[in-house]
């Protein structure tokens, strides 16, 4: 009887031990892949390329319309930056 | 005898041609026409800018075999229309012209997304010219007329070749000129080409060394290098500036 109570015990001590470390292993993967996902979040939010300003956005929309009115590239920037410069003393 | 006299004769031209090696020449722009536009949806969009002309003024500063050739007022400090007057001669920022026949100057900053001192642009100087026997007096100084073929990118990576007509005055014995015209055997007095005209209107033989600064870049890049990173980081801004716009 005894044996039989101690056998049933070491079964599940054992069981929870091996839950125990699945748990651990899942909850450690899943943390991974938050770490990861937030390392690509903070990369995006401080790449200039990814982050336009209202006024980089002024600049842009300028800068495409006056290209598109077949302004040269010196042309149109300065045509752009005008207006940018109307949109950073505005805001 | 003879030989002394040959001597100081040769001296004395030496210590002259010497001594005019500094010269500061101020050339004034003349356009054709205001705007010359036909396009009435570019007039429009000019005429909401407010862009008018007014007289520009460039400085060459000449300092041996070096020039440094620069717009007066400071082109930081110009109206969009001065800016857009200056762009007519295809000058952007300040050109350095050294002893390796080329000329260097900064990327334009009025394109936001490069750095100011991100590139350092070099051009070759034309030394093709056509030197002709056509010549007339320009201040009282027998001129010559030369005559090459430039080229410049308009935009979208398109190239746009264009006639340059220059005179220039053998009595005026150095080899350099305005924006990025030089190689010729006298100062260039007058040049033309697409639909401006730079006039020589003050010369003086004296010189502001620290008007003379070499231009520095991160990076230094030929102008048809630099015309692709232009056109590929409008295009990549232009795509971020579609996203986000979708986004919102």
């Amino acid at each position: 009887m005894k044996k039989l109570f101690f056998s049933a015990m070491a079964l599940v001590a054992f069981s929870s031990i091996s839950m125990a470390n699945t748990i651990a292993v899942e909850v450690k993967q899943k943390l991974e892949i938050e770490q990861t996902v937030q390392v690509e979040q903070t990369k995006d939010e401080n790449s200039p390329r990814l982050y336009l300003s209202k006024c980089d956005q002024i600049y842009l929309s300028t800068l495409l319309k006056a290209l598109s009115l077949e302004f040269s590239n010196d042309d149109a920037s300065a045509i752009a930056l005008g207006a940018y410069q109307i949109c950073v003393e505005r805001s | 005898m003879k030989k002394t006299i040959k001597y100081i004769t040769f001296l004395c031209c030496f210590v002259c041609v010497s001594q005019n090696k500094n010269l500061t020449v101020d050339y004034t722009l003349y356009i054709s026409e205001n705007i010359n536009e036909t396009n009435k949806q570019k007039i429009e969009f000019l005429n909401e800018n407010n862009i008018k002309n007014e007289k520009i003024i460039f400085k060459l500063s000449i300092r041996d075999s070096i020039s440094f050739f620069i717009e007066n007022n400071g082109i930081a400090s110009s109206s969009i229309s001065t800016k857009l007057a200056i762009n007519k001669t295809k000058y952007s920022t300040a050109i350095y012209f050294g002893d390796d026949n080329t000329f260097y100057f900064k990327n334009n900053p009025n394109f936001i997304f490069f750095d100011e001192n991100e590139f350092l642009i070099k051009k070759k100087g034309i030394d093709n010219w056509n030197i002709t026997s056509e010549s007339k007096l320009i201040d009282g100084r027998i001129c010559y007329k030369a005559t090459a073929t430039d080229y410049n990118y308009h935009n979208k990576g398109k190239k746009i070749d264009y006639n340059v007509t220059a005179w220039f005055c053998p009595e005026l014995p150095f080899r350099f000129g305005p924006v990025y015209y030089n190689n010729l055997p006298g100062l260039i007095l007058e040049i033309s080409y697409l639909d401006i005209k730079l006039i020589a209107t003050s010369l003086k033989y004296e010189l502001d060394e620290r008007e003379i600064v070499k231009p520095t870049g991160k990076k230094t890049v030929t102008i048809d290098e630099y015309n692709i990173k232009l056109t590929n980081k409008m295009a990549e801004m232009f795509e971020e500036l579609e996203k986000q716009n979708s986004k919102n």
